[in-house]
Formats: structure tokens, sequence, C-alpha cells
């Protein structure tokens, strides 16, 4: 009897093991509930949401400098870069023709077409889940400015994020704080049709923002009046009041209703008098991010690679500089410093044509009429740095890259290159005061307004170009000069019916002359969203990118592409013939 | 956290035990004697034979003159009148004999058992069985043949000796452990879980491997301790073991003392050898690089010269500048920095992009000028292999002790790397009573080694594949340092000299491991007993990866490299095991014999893990984590992470094994295990098997006597594979304090992977010699675990779900024939056959690619349904007429267009011309027109400004493409072997014993990436061009990248783009000569005494193979991380079949001294 106690015992012992001790606790990675606990951590999460969204944008993926998304064809597919590397498809995406966006498992590229929408979606969430939370009943951070702060905050972050995609992508699912996530939206909305919602979200911060101002002023609060200081983290680098928040924000609305635009159609139909009053409300001055050698405040690389093969600048939109051979032949093209300019070269088949010395007024631009006198002039010695800081294109020091004959140019962008040898860390244009300028100018130009279109335009033409001022526009459609001025004139563009020679060009050609100049490299697809509006991509280019097949995969849905000969979203002859 | 109460509850059996114990020791009264001696069939007096009473839980072993003694008190006698006193010797059936309990004496004469089919299998059953009574496959393989492999891994040791166990030894780094599939894959997705079966050593569940320091598996485990190992592939056997056996079990067993005499006996072995590398790599031994007309100087670059591409050619006449490259070489090394200077840049640099013309006039055919070196001869260096092993058992009367000793040093055979250090000890004890057997085991292992991590695109076998035969790796600079970049060319860190950072880069792992475990049975009476078990496994390893400060780089100026690199990992894992059943015995109708079992049982394991590491070391010489600094900017350098994991399991299972006339067999189990790795939704799974074999032979109507034994057998059984740790959670990701994206939604009814097997076989002898056995089995591994996107809309990326089936087709076939079995004369040889498949059945997710985490193999492999598993894709060179868009097809063949040249590739040849014109008609230099109608589209764009994309030079190997004009991916491999099969050869002759082992793979594909690299720097073998006839030389172009739409610089050459393509993807068949060995028995050594033997031993001897790599037998090893690409990676190097630079196998030869005293 005692042996089977005993055994009873050691049974009953080893079934004490059982019971509920299977479960064992996740000690390593947090959860939602762990996230957002505490009021403090909800703040973080919103804080955080605009980094988040920011690097989904434009930012490195992780803390490794490489920019594995979509930014890097976009440079090449609207010559804000060339490049016939394969990397992150810069060389593919750039090529001519073009060819479709294939969205599907086996192209190289498809990570880097759905980082950016999936980066975008999740920051949005990110945004939304604070708000969720700054929503629920009885639920504050501390202070009614703070929530106000808070949720004013969240919803920018959410409304950024939001038109990232609607603008870059062909459609989505929009991601809002009343979303019930049970449930999400079967059909993916077009980017057009997403505007106004996330318009209405960017209101929504500018209400909170003005609210949070009432009850300073009300209340003489903490926020001195101002209703609020955003900590410098949240845009790193800048401790916005709560009126220069709504500045930022409606800087941001006017970019947004004017890139989203598809097609010169689409463009056209843009509601140029709110991208005026936004734009002209914005902030005075370039939006400056801190950069630093982290994610999420990090710039990605490729944008600022000035290795040979990295990039490089193709005439084919910086050639419009070239004002000073206007009329010249294609002789002695093998010669660099020979007789080429931009005219010749136009009019020379792509396989043919060779790089060429860019001779302008334009002062963004090396001076000097050998490559020798230009290297000079680029800044001379071992230290790679832009001599003034007007100096935005170089003339490449030595190694020349490779590549399609077109793709060849002599140039690389120089403007930031002080900044790259600093690690990449510092003050970082995200969004220049110019562009806003520009973008009041081409809705005046839009409206006839003529006169504060000039004056917007020369802001930047006479003070960084040093060129000739704009006078006496009457017409969309008139030259910028006339006469011998207009053989020397900036920009010159290549024109119908044979795009074979430059002719000087009108004051639209001025304006986007200036934006992309002015622009080029500060944010997501600077040049590229503003040329698919303008017309001037290259035919069949893409017009946007499909819902990534990531996206369609997990929907059961079967995937799209884009671009390409016939297909769809594919742009016409662009006004520059090609 | 709430206490498990495991401690207090195990405390309180063990004190039940003990005292249980006590009870059944004071029985002890007069007695009844049985004596005897035990001989073979030829007469031999048989040593160490075991003779036992099952029932009375008797058992003693002869001395060296075959005579036992059976001592038997009335406690133990029950009253039993009559007893079954069976004898039992290793190579022998045993024989039972029924007699009266009373003294007297009963000899035995034992028959020769060659095919071992009495041989007892311990493992998968819940009580001992003998092999001929088993319904289902269970292989085990004894000490003889393991110890005499000079492999330090046990595993290592079974390669070529099981059918159904593919190992492959992936890396032949000292200490690294082999990977192992037994039968067909069972999971789709094994990153984090790996294929490795579950290994029980004495009982002892081992701990999962541990990936952070690269130690777990085998490796800790002496194998001159291993008495014998049971390997059980398919679920059908395995599923005794539940939820963690779905890729089968591999049981060891370790020596006792149990089966010998009284008495102690020790045994001494000391082994002395010498491991090198069998294969070499391939290295181009000429050069495309401009040299002066003296062919003994480099011509250079002249800085800034812009070359159109038309014009881009390097004139005869260009060589203005030129320099000596050894010269050069030694200036830039001696700068006293803690960098190289910048060497020249060189015209057509192997180093470096080259574009332009050269790519098509350039032709590999000068030798590097001045003393030839070769690398790979400068990298390996043969080292010792040593090991010396003493054991010590023992028997007296109930209690047996076993212990021993080892320490084993393989040095490997790469120069500055010390290779694998490993001292081991064991201590295994026993006592029997009347009624109760105590089992305690003990081991400690400790082991170090080096080498870590420098495996990859960019390690030192990366660089040492970089490196010219101009090269000299242990050329020393002005102040005596080796040169940090003896490689002039361009290329940046790929041109580090790999001596130099084995020299000077430290990368040591340290584990200590020590498991035991304590084991009580209990037969209170002849049809009960009871089992009790409690074991532990506990596992400390510790990494550490060091450069000191002043580490140099091949290219200034100093930076976050030279300010010294420290990473220190530690990583614990403790296992608890605890089981308690009871058994049941009883027979029926006097030969109807049944088992039934019930058994419950609890497992815990706990994990830790940190890890630090940061640059800017503040002093020299010092990895200490304090010394890791700043930036200059003042930011700290440190990164840190850690892991605590906990796993806790219960399960209970009821077996009943029925066994009638000892012909027909039945066994069903019903098992249900729960684990908190499943779902919160899912705790418990239910596994099981149901089993019958049919000894045909043994029915009184057969007819083929000479047919002795023929066993059928059918077993259709499950097992499961359990979801990793982080799968089930809901997890954010974190670093720094600073919580990032939701990354994995949670799925709280995630269930284990459940392998459903149906396996039927045959076991056969015939003339009582030949041996054979069949087993062909089928796999249904159901809820794949796989990582699966979400819509970004929720905001998490990832969801781990049950989301396929996997099936899978397995045949394996064994033959033994003993040609000759005298006394003086045995010779015998046994050939093993295997083949193994699986594919995807079910998929219920989209169709998508998973990758093996080596760069550039990120999407190769397809997951969808109807993919056989392990087929491996990229692109593909076009090798026939059909494979060309359909405008050219009809423009191909002799005399055509397109035509096949001397590699087998059709190219563009232009008709009237042939492949062989490239250099007597000057054709290398032509382009296909612009818009030719072979390649235009019909909606081709504006022709007269573009040209269609695609690029077709001369003579190029061209991509197959879709209509869109985009390349194709198709199947370029399969990763598993069509068959494989073993031949081993023993032969005695008196004292003289020989043996060989073939071992051999037939029909895999590895894509070799070490040699596709090479295309991009001209460094391949492939690239060398002399000794050719003018008419197949090929230029520079023909090695080198893709041509436009891909690629912008090249000409369409075999490199193609970073990825896999059909020129690097190889035919990875081998026949290997595994072991050899030859021993001579000295016998006893004049005053000496003792037994001795010598043998000399070689391991990897020599590869048989077409495979152009280092080495055929190789793979990529698991994969870090869990999400992104690698997060449904295979997992395995057995299955990710690409050849990146790992360790060469190493070829070992050794000197064997042993004796037994």
């Amino acid at each position: 009897m005692r042996k089977l106690f005993y055994i009873a015992a050691a049974v009953t012992a080893l079934g004490a093991c059982a019971g509920d001790q299977i479960s064992a606790p996740n000690l390593n990675n947090p959860d939602v509930a762990r996230v957002l606990a505490r009021p403090g951590d909800v703040e973080s999460v919103i804080a955080n949401s605009f980094g988040s969204a920011f690097n989904s944008a434009q930012g490195a993926t992780g803390g490794s400098g490489i920019a594995a998304h979509i930014e890097p064809a976009l440079l090449t597919m609207a010559f804000e870069n060339s490049s016939s590397l394969a990397n992150d498809g810069l060389g593919p995406r750039g090529s001519l023709p073009r060819s479709p966006i294939a969205n599907n498992s086996t192209d190289t590229y498809a990570g880097n077409n759905a980082y950016n929408y999936q980066g975008s979606q999740r920051a949005s969430r990110t945004a939304a889940n604070g708000l969720v939370q700054l929503n629920s009943k009885g639920f504050t951070l501390g202070s009614a400015q703070q929530d106000l702060r808070a949720r004013a905050f969240a919803y920018f972050s959410m409304a950024f994020a939001n038109a990232t995609v609607a603008i870059a992508y062909d459609s989505l699912s929009i991601v809002s704080e009343t979303d019930v996530i049970a449930n999400p939206p079967s059909k993916f909305l077009g980017g057009f049709d997403a505007m106004p919602i996330i318009l209405t979200q960017m209101d929504s911060a500018i209400a909170a923002a003005n609210r949070a101002i009432a009850l300073g002023s009300a209340t003489n609060g903490a926020g001195g009046g101002t209703g609020f200081t955003l900590p410098s983290t949240w845009v790193n680098g800048n401790a916005l009041t709560a009126a220069q928040f709504i500045q930022m924000v409606r800087g941001f609305k006017a970019r947004f209703r004017a890139e989203v635009a598809r097609t010169p159609a689409d463009r056209a139909a843009v509601d140029w008098t709110q991208v005026i009053a936004d734009a002209n409300a914005a902030l005075p001055t370039d939006l400056n991010i801190n950069m630093t050698t982290v994610a999420p405040w990090r710039v990605g690389d490729e944008q600022h690679y000035l290795f040979d093969t990295w990039a490089q600048q193709s005439p084919m939109i910086i050639g419009m500089a070239d004002s000073v051979r206007a009329g010249c032949t294609a002789a002695n093209q093998s010669d660099p410093n020979g007789g080429n300019c931009y005219d010749a070269w136009i009019a020379t088949s792509l396989g043919n044509r060779y790089a060429f010395i860019i001779r302008t007024a334009d002062q963004r631009f090396p001076a000097g009429d050998t490559r020798a006198a230009q290297q000079v002039s680029s800044g001379a010695g071992t230290a790679q740095q832009p001599p003034r800081n007007n100096l935005y294109f170089r003339n490449r020091r030595a190694s020349d890259p490779s590549g399609d004959a077109w793709n060849l140019s002599l140039y690389d962008f120089y403007r930031f290159q002080l900044w790259n040898d600093g690690g990449r860390a510092g003050p970082y244009p995200i969004m220049a005061r110019a562009e806003l300028d520009l973008l009041a100018a081409e809705g005046y130009i839009r409206q006839g307004d003529f006169g504060n279109a000039m004056a917007k335009i020369n802001i930047s033409r006479v003070a960084k170009g040093n060129l000739p001022p704009l006078t006496g526009i009457t017409s969309a459609t008139q030259p910028i000069a006339v006469g011998a001025a207009a053989n020397s004139c900036v920009p010159r563009v290549p024109t119908a019916p044979d795009f074979a020679h430059a002719e000087c060009g009108n004051i639209l050609e001025a304006m986007k002359w200036e934006k992309r100049l002015e622009t080029a490299y500060t944010h997501l697809g600077a040049w590229y969203f503003d040329s698919r509006g303008w017309g001037d991509l290259p035919q069949y280019t893409a017009l946007n990118f499909p819902v990534p097949y990531q996206e369609t995969d997990v929907r059961s849905m079967k995937a799209w592409t884009t671009g390409g000969p016939g297909g769809k979203d594919a742009a016409a002859l662009g006004n520059y013939g090609y | 956290m709430r206490r498990t109460g495991l401690m207090p509850i195990l405390r309180n059996a063990l004190v039940a035990f003990a005292m249980l114990a006590v009870s059944g020791f004071a029985k002890a009264q007069a007695q009844v004697v049985v004596s005897g001696t035990v001989t073979s069939e030829q007469g031999d007096k048989l040593q160490n034979a075991n003779v036992f009473i099952n029932e009375l839980n008797i058992s003693v072993a002869t001395d060296a003159t075959g005579h036992y003694t059976l001592t038997l008190t009335p406690a133990r006698l029950r009253d039993a009148t009559s007893i079954t006193i069976r004898a039992r010797a290793i190579g022998f059936t045993p024989t039972s004999k029924l007699t009266t309990a009373t003294t007297q004496t009963i000899d035995f004469k034992l028959r020769q058992d060659i095919n071992r089919l009495s041989e007892v299998i311990v493992a998968g059953v819940t009580a001992g069985t003998e092999q001929k009574m088993l319904p289902f496959s269970i292989t085990r393989i004894d000490a003889a043949d393991l110890t005499k492999s000079a492999a330090t891994d046990p595993l290592a040791a079974l390669e070529g000796k099981v059918p159904g166990a593919n190992i492959t030894s992936a890396s032949g780094r000292p200490g690294a452990p082999p990977a192992i599939l037994l039968g067909a894959p069972t999971s789709i997705a094994t990153q984090g879980r790996g294929t490795a079966p579950l290994y029980v050593v004495d009982g002892i569940i081992l701990g999962d491997q541990l990936s952070a320091t690269g130690g777990g598996g085998l490796a800790g485990i002496n194998p001159n301790d291993i008495d014998n190992i049971e390997i059980l592939k398919g679920a059908a056997a395995a599923s005794l073991y539940g939820a963690r056996a779905g890729n089968g079990v591999i049981a060891i067993t370790t020596k006792t003392a149990k089966a010998s005499a009284d008495g102690f006996h020790t045994s001494i072995r000391a082994d002395y050898g010498t491991s090198d590398i069998e294969r070499k790599l391939p290295i181009a031994q000429t050069t495309g690089m401009r040299m002066d007309p003296t062919m003994t100087r480099f011509c250079l670059n002249v800085s800034g010269a812009y070359a159109a591409p038309a014009t881009g050619t390097f004139a005869a006449n260009s060589c203005a500048r030129s320099i000596d490259y050894p010269s050069v070489a030694n200036f830039i090394n001696s700068y006293p920095d803690v960098f190289a200077q910048t060497p020249p840049t060189f015209p057509v640099d192997p180093g470096s992009t080259v574009t332009g013309s050269a790519l098509k006039n350039v032709f590999q055919i000068d030798r590097w000028p001045g003393v030839n070196y070769n690398a790979v001869g400068q990298f390996v260096d043969p080292k010792p292999y040593t090991q010396q092993n003493i054991a010590i058992s023992g028997k007296s009367g109930p209690n047996t002790i076993f212990a021993s000793g080892n320490y084993t040093r393989q040095q490997g055979a790469i120069k500055y790397l010390n290779g694998f250090q490993r001292a081991t000890a064991r201590l295994n004890a026993g006592r029997s009573t009347d009624d109760w057997n105590f089992a305690f085991t003990s081991a400690f292992a400790h082991d170090t080694k080096d080498g870590y991590q420098e495996e990859d695109g960019g390690a030192a076998f990366f660089r040492l594949s970089r490196t010219p035969p101009i090269v000299n790796l242990e050329a020393v600079d002005d102040l005596g340092r080796l040169y940090i970049r003896p490689n002039l060319q361009g290329g940046g860190s790929q041109n580090f000299n790999p001596l130099y950072e084995l020299q000077n880069y430290a990368q040591n792992t340290a584990t200590n491991r020590f498991t035991g475990g304590a084991a009580a049975q209990w037969r209170p009476l002849t049809w009960f007993s009871m089992n009790f078990n409690f074991s532990y496994d506990g596992t400390a390893a510790t990494a550490i990866s060091f450069q000191d400060k002043g580490y140099r780089t091949t290219t200034g100026p100093a930076g976050t490299s030279n300010s010294g690199f420290l990473a220190r990992r530690a990583e614990a894992q403790q296992q608890y095991n605890a089981g308690i059943d009871g058994i049941v015995t009883h027979t029926f109708f006097t030969d109807l014999n049944t088992l039934t079992s019930v058994r419950y049982l609890f497992d815990r394991t706990d994990y830790n893990y940190q890890v630090l590491s940061g640059n800017w070391l503040g002093v020299v010489g010092l990895p200490n984590a304090a010394n890791i600094g700043s930036t200059p900017s003042g930011t700290p350098s440190q990164t840190v992470g850690s892991s605590l994991t906990t796993v806790r399991g219960l399960g209970y299972y009821l077996n009943e094994h029925v066994v009638w006339k000892d012909r027909y067999i039945v066994d069903g189990l019903v098992r249900r295990d729960a684990s908190s790795l499943f779902g919160s939704g899912h705790r418990w799974s239910t596994f099981g098997r149901g089993s019958a074999a049919w000894r045909v032979a043994q029915e009184p109507w057969w007819f083929i006597p000479a047919l002795d034994e023929f066993k059928l057998h059918a077993s259709v059984g499950s097992a499961g594979n359990r979801p990793a740790f982080v799968s089930q959670y809901e997890t954010f990701s974190l670093s720094s304090g600073n919580v990032g994206n939701p990354v994995t939604l949670g799925n709280r009814n995630l269930r284990p992977e459940t392998v459903i097997e149906t396996e039927l076989g045959i076991d056969g002898q015939l003339f009582h010699r030949i041996g054979f056995s069949l087993t062909s089995s089928r796999t249904d591994s159901r809820d794949q675990i796989l990582v699966v996107p979400v819509a970004s809309y929720y905001g998490y990326s990832q969801q781990y779900q049950n989301a396929g089936t996997l099936a899978g087709r397995a045949f394996e076939a064994s033959l033994n024939i003993p040609w000759v079995n005298t006394t003086n004369f045995s010779t015998s040889t046994r050939l093993t056959y295997d083949r193994a498949k699986s594919k995807i059945t079910k998929l219920n997710v989209p169709a998508f690619t998973a990758g093996a985490a080596a760069q550039g193999t990120g999407a190769l492999f397809f997951v969808r349904q109807g993919e056989e598993y392990g087929t491996f894709y990229g692109r593909k060179f076009i090798t026939s007429c059909g494979q060309l868009p359909t405008a050219a097809q009809g423009s191909c063949g002799s005399g055509k267009d397109f035509q096949a040249n001397s590699d087998g590739y059709v190219v563009w040849t232009g008709t009237g011309n042939t492949p062989a014109d490239g250099i007597s008609k000057n054709l290398w230099q032509a382009r296909l027109p612009l818009n030719s109608q072979f390649f235009s589209t019909a909606a081709g764009g504006d022709v007269s400004h573009f040209n269609t994309g695609q690029v077709v030079n001369w003579g190029m190997p061209i991509i197959e493409r879709d209509s869109t004009g985009a390349a194709k991916i198709l199947a370029l491999g399969h990763a598993l072997p069509t068959y494989r099969w073993s031949l081993g050869q023993n032969a005695n002759y008196k004292r003289l014993t020989g043996s060989f082992l073939l071992d051999a793979s037939k029909g895999r594909s590895v894509y070799n990436q070490g040699r596709g690299w090479g295309f991009l720097d001209f460094l391949s073998v492939d690239d060398q061009q002399t000794g050719k006839d003018v008419s197949n030389v090929k230029p520079l172009g023909y090695y080198y990248r893709a041509a436009l739409p891909d690629n912008g610089s090249g000409t369409g050459g075999l490199y193609d783009i970073l990825g896999p393509n059909s020129a690097v993807t190889e035919d990875a068949s081998y026949v290997k000569l595994r072991e050899a060995t030859l021993s001579f028995h000295v016998g006893t050594f004049g005053r000496l005494g003792g037994d001795w033997s010598l043998t000399g031993t070689g391991r990897n001897l020599k590869t048989w193979t077409k495979y152009k790599g280092f080495d055929p037998e190789v793979g990529y090893g698991a994969v870090s991380g869990t999400g992104g690409a690698s997060a449904n990676s295979p997992g395995s190097a057995v299955l990710n079949a690409v050849d990146a630079y790992q360790f060469p196998n190493l070829r070992t030869f050794t000197i064997s001294l042993s004796t037994n005293f």
C-alpha cells in the first residue's frame, strides 16, 4: 500500500505541472496593449508618426542609408537623375522606351514598389491608433492643449502618409481613425478620389491647432497664447508654434492638390485658387528637417551619390540651360569641348548622343567654356564643396559614368554635396519656399494673372540663377525672350513638330525650369509628379505605380501593371517630343 | 511571472523514489544459482554475452571464458516454479530456455545474427523491442560503425550509413554541425525552426539548437561514448514523441556497464592526424589587364579622360604610364596609418566596372607577370587533428558505472584559425535490485571554435576568391605587417587581404553543455512496471567578435572600421523533461502477448540571449564592453539586444502493442500534446499511429525456406512541428526604448504542423545471411506554418498562419551481403539507396517567393500549389532555337542568324557566319541592329528615337524572355538529389581489418554563386582563354554582365545579373570516398599487457564530381531574422543549395592507437 501511495503521490505531483501553466508571456516584443498603456506612450506614438510617414515617403530603409523604395526610380523616370545601374530600378525604370511596371513576385524591384505603399499605410494606421486612444472617453494626455496638439499632429501625419500613397500609386485603402479594423474596405479608392478625404484630415489638423490657439488665447495657457509648441523632435529640428504648424500644413495642402494630378487635364482641373491661397499662407521659409544618421530622419542615399555610376544629370532637362551656343551644329561631336550643344544633341538620334558642355547664363551651373574651366568653377582641390551656395550642378571631376548614350552627362547634382559630406546629417529642405512660390505662380498663370506669376518666378530666377527677370508677359504661349535674346534665353525647350531643335520657352516653361532646379532632390518624386501633370514625361511612362501585388495578393485580387506601350496609366507623347 | 512549481514537485517525487528504493533493498535471503557458458555456433566463447530473466529483472554478463552465474533470491523468484532464461550477445540471435527454478547448469550456443534482426530498439516504442518485431522502420547504427569515421560530430559520423538520412556537411568549419533532413521535407518554411530531428540522448530530450552563437546540435557529444544511435525517420515511428517529432527523431544511447561482467575495464585511445582540403578553388590564371610591351608592367588609366562609348577603346599606344605591380603594392601597403593608400586605376580593371568595346575585344590570355602565387595554397594550412579518449566501465553486483573523458582538437586547415577543441566528461551509473532499476547519466562538454561568420559574400572566403595569381597574400610591408591590400585592382573592400582578416579578426565561440538524467524503473509485479524519469539539458554559449582598435582597412580616411569593433553574444538554454508511465503486460491464450502503457510528460525550455556590440574602442587590446565608445560626433556606438523565452509543454499517451504467435504485430498509439507555442485558442493537439506487421516467413505454410525472414509492415502515424516562439504573438518593433511599427498580427488559433505518414515496408533475410529492407513512405504535412503578409491597411505587416500542405514521398532500400564469414576471413558489403521529394499540394495564401538569404537569392524558391519543393529558380540562357522569340525562331539554325556556339548557347551570328568567326571575321564588335525584326515589338514606340530596349551583341549569350521582353524566371535545378546511394565494404583477415565507405548524391543542383560572381571580376577559371582554338575564344564581355534592358554597361555575358542563372547552376552530383580504415589488431603488447589495436583512418578522401566549386557538398545555412524575404526560407543547408563562400569540407587522416585493460 505504501508503494501505491508513493506512486499516486508522484503521479499527482507531475499532474500538478499541468493546469494553466501552458501559457508563456512574450517578454521580447511589445504588443498594442503595452504600446498604448500610458498617456505618455500614446503621445510618443503620435509624436513618432510623422517621422514614420516621412521615412516611408523618402527616407532610408532602415539605418543603412539605402533608399530601397520608389524614389530612385522616380528620379530616373523624370530625368531628375539618370543612371544605368540596375539597383532599385534606376536604369530599368528610366530606360527608353519605357516599359510597364511589372507588378509580380518575379520583378526585381517588387520590394521597392511596395515599400512606400506599405510603410505609408502603416504610418497612417499608427497615427490613427493614437487618435482612437485620444478620442476614447475620458482619455487625456494631461491638458486640453496637449490633447489638441497630439490630435492636430496625428491628423497631419495620417494625411501626409495617405497623401503619399494617393499621389504615387493608382489607388489605396485610405486609413482613418474611424475605421472598423475587422472589416477592411474591399475596394481600393483612386488617388484623385482620395484627395478630398486627405484634405479633410488636414483641415482637421488645422482645426485642432486653431482650437488650441483659441484655448491658449482665452486662458493664457502653457502655449503662451499660441496654443502649443511642437517639441522639436516631432518634425525634427522644428519647434513649430500652432500658427507655424498651420502654415506647414497649408504648404503640404498646396503641394498635394497639385501633385495628385495624373495628366495635364487633371492638373488644369486642380482648384488653383485654393493652391494659391494655401501656398501664400504657408511657411515663409524653407521647411528643413534636421537629418540624422539613423532612421527615421535620414534621406535615402541614392539621391546624393556622386559616384560614377549612381548619379548623373542627363541633358534631357538640364540641357535646356544651354543658352550660349544656340544654333550650333553637330560637328565634332566626340570632342567634349567641341561644337556640340543642346540643339545638336536633341537633333541626334538617342543612341548616338554624346555628353556636351553646357554653357549657360544660369549661375546654378558652373561657368566656363571648357570642361577644365567648368571643373575649376565647380570647386578646385580635393574638398568636394560648392564654392557658392547657388551652384547646383557640377561638371564632374574625374571618371565618367557609363550608360545609354542619351544618359551620359558631364554633370551631377551638387547642391547638397556639403550636406552629404557631413554624413547626410543636418538641416535639409523637404519643402522649399520656392516650391510654394512656384505653385502659386502656376496658379496665377493658369488664371491669366501673369504679373503675379512673373513676380513669383523671378524670386529664384534672379536671386539664384542670376537670369534676367521676366517682364512684359501677357500670354501663356508668349516666349520669354524674342530676337537674338531668344537664342540665349533660359530655358530653351525642344519644340514641335520635330522636337529636333530648341526654342526659347514661355512663362510656363520658365516656371517649370525654376521649380525643377529649386526642388530637385528635396522630396519624393519632386520632378516626376510635376512632370506628369505638365505632360512632360516620356511616352508610355507609368503615370503612377499600381497597388503592389503584395496588397492585391492578400486580398485575393489579381494584380495589374501600369505604364508601357498600350498599358494602363501610360503617359502620352510628352511636350518635349519623347 | 508565476512559478511553475516544477522543482518542488520533482523534489518530492525523488524523495518518493528514494524511499521506495530503500524499502526494496531489505529483502536478501537464500538463493538459487544457475550457471553455464555461452558460445557461438563455431564454439567460440562469447565474452560480455548477456544472460537474463526478464520477468525477474535480473541480468548478468559472461566473463572472458564465456561463463555466467545467475543468483536468484527467493524474494526475486517470487514463488516462481519455472523460469525463462535468455542469452543474448551483440551480433548473435538470442536464445531462450524454459526450465525449473532450481540450481543447475545451462549452456547456450548462439547463432550469428548477421543482419542484426534481434537487436533491441528502445526509441519510438514504450518497451525495448527486437528489430524483427517492429511494425515500422527504425535504423540502428552501433558504436563500431561510428568511431572509425574520424568525425568529431556524431551526425557527421552517420553520413552515408543511414538510408533516408540526408546529412550534408555544408560547412567544413571545424565544429560546424552538419545539416540533416530525414526523409522528405515536412515543412515549407523552417526559418527559426530548422529541419533537424528531435535529438534524444539516453532519454534526455535535447534543447533546440542555439542560433545566435552557432552552437547546439550534437557537437558536444563524444562519439566514443555512444553505444548506438537509432534513427526514426518518419512520423509513424516518431509519433511517440508527439508535437516535436515531425522531422523524425535521432535517439542516442551511451555506453553503460550493464552488459559487462563484474570488474573494471579501461579502454584508452589516442588519435593523431592532420586535416587539409581536397579540392582546389578554380581561379583564372590569366588577365585581360593591359600591360606595356615588356609584358611586365601594367598600364594606368589617365584620370579625367572622357571616353564616349563608341570611342572608348584604349589605343595601342595609350600606355604612356605603367607601374610595377609588386612595387606599388608595397608602397601603398607600407603607409603607416590604419589604411592602405589608394592604388592607381587600371584600364580594363577586373575589380572595377569595365565598359565599352574592351568587353568585346579583350581576351583573357596574358599570364600575370612575375611570380605567380597560389592564394589558395597560402590560405590553406594543414593542421593537426588529435584525440585522447579514456573510458572506464565497471560492474559490481547490481551496481554499474561508466566514466569517460575525451579531448579532441581539430584545428582545421585554414591559416590563423585554431579550429575546434572539445573536452568532454561523462559519468553513467546504474543500480539494479529485485524490483528496481536506477539509471543516472551525466555529461559535460566544453568546446571552442573560431572562424565564426567567415562564410559570406564579404568575408574571408569571398575575398580569397577575388585574389588573382599576382597577389601575394603573405607579403609583409616595410613595417612588418601583412599587406592589407595586396590586390591593387578596383573593388574596394573585396581586395582586403583575407589572411589579414583571419589574423586580426577574432571570431570565437565557446559552449558549455551539461546533460543529466535520472530514471527509475519499478517492477513490483511480473506483469506491471512503472518508469519515472527526469532530465536536464543546459547549454551556455558565448561568442566574441573582436577587431582591435587600429584595424587596418583598404582605404582611408580612418573611420569606424578602424576604430575597432566588439560584439559579444551570450545565450543559454535550460531544458527540463519529466515523465511517468505505467506498463502492463499480459499473455492471453499462451501466445497472444499484449503490452499496454500510459505515459504522462512535462517539458519546459528556458532561453536567454544577450548581445552587445559597438565600435570606437577606447584602448587597444581590450575586448571589454566598457571599451566601446562613441562616434566622433558623440553618439554612443553601443547597440544591445536580448531575448528571453519560456516554452512549456504537457502530454500524455496511451499505447497498445499486441503480438500474436510472434508473427502478427499490431501497435496503436494516441498522444495528446499541449504547448505554450500553440496559439492560446488551440493549446492541445492530437497525434497517434496505427501499425501492423506480418512476419510471413514464420507461418507454418511458408514455402520458401531460403527466405527465412520476410516481414511486411504498414504504419500510419502522425507527429508535429511546433511554431517558433514569436509566431503566435502580436508584436511591434522595439529599439533603444523606442516602439516602432506594428510587425506581426497575432494568431491565437495557431496550430502545430501535423505530419501524417503512411509507411509500407518489407524486411527480409535470405539464407540466414543476406539482409534487405525496402521502405516506402508518403507524408502529408498539414497546417504548414507560414509567415503571411497582411494588408498594410491593418498596420501590421505579417501574420503566422497555418496555410498549406506539403506532401512528400520517400523510398529507401538497404542490402547487406556477408560474402564470406569464417574465423580467419570475412568480408561484407552494405548498400543503401534512397530518394525523397515533396510537393506543395495545398496553399491557402497567394503564391510567394522565398529565399536562402545569401545575397541575390531572396526569391530562389516559389511557394505555390503544385510546386515541387526545393526547386530553385532564376534566369536561363537560350540553348535551343525554340527558346528564342517567335519572330527569330525561323532564323535559327546552321547558317542562319542564330546558331549554337561551342558552349551550347544559341547566339546571334548573322547569316552566313558561324559562332567560330568572331576573330577571323572581326565580328565581336557587331551588334544586332536596333529595332531588329527579331526583337522589336509591335508597339515599340517611336522608332526614330528609341531602340527596342533589348541589346543583342554578336556571339553573346541571350537570356530567355517572355513576349513583353521581360526575362523569364525558370526552374534551374533542384536542391534535393534525385537519389543517393552508399556502398560500405568491410574485410577482415586474421588481425587485419579494412573498410571503406562510398557516399554518393545524384541529381542535386547547386547555384554556384562563387563562380557566378567570379565572372564579374574576370577571376572565374572560365574566363581564362589560354589553350583554346582561336575559333572558340571568348572576350571578357562574354562572361560579364547583362546588357540592356537589364543593365546598361554589359554586353550580355554569363554573370548576367546578381542572381542565379542557368550558367552558374551546376549539377552537384558526386561520389565521395567518405571513409577508409585499415586496422591491425596487435593484441597483448609485451609487459604492457592490454589489447592493442593500430588503426589508420581517412575521411572525405576523394570526391568524384563535375562540379566546379570548392566542394559539391555545400549549402547555405539557416538565416538570421524572422521577417522579410527570409521569413519563409527553407532555413536548412540541405535545401538552400547555394554555394556562397562556405568553408570547404576537411579531408582528415588519422592514426589511432587503442587498447583495453
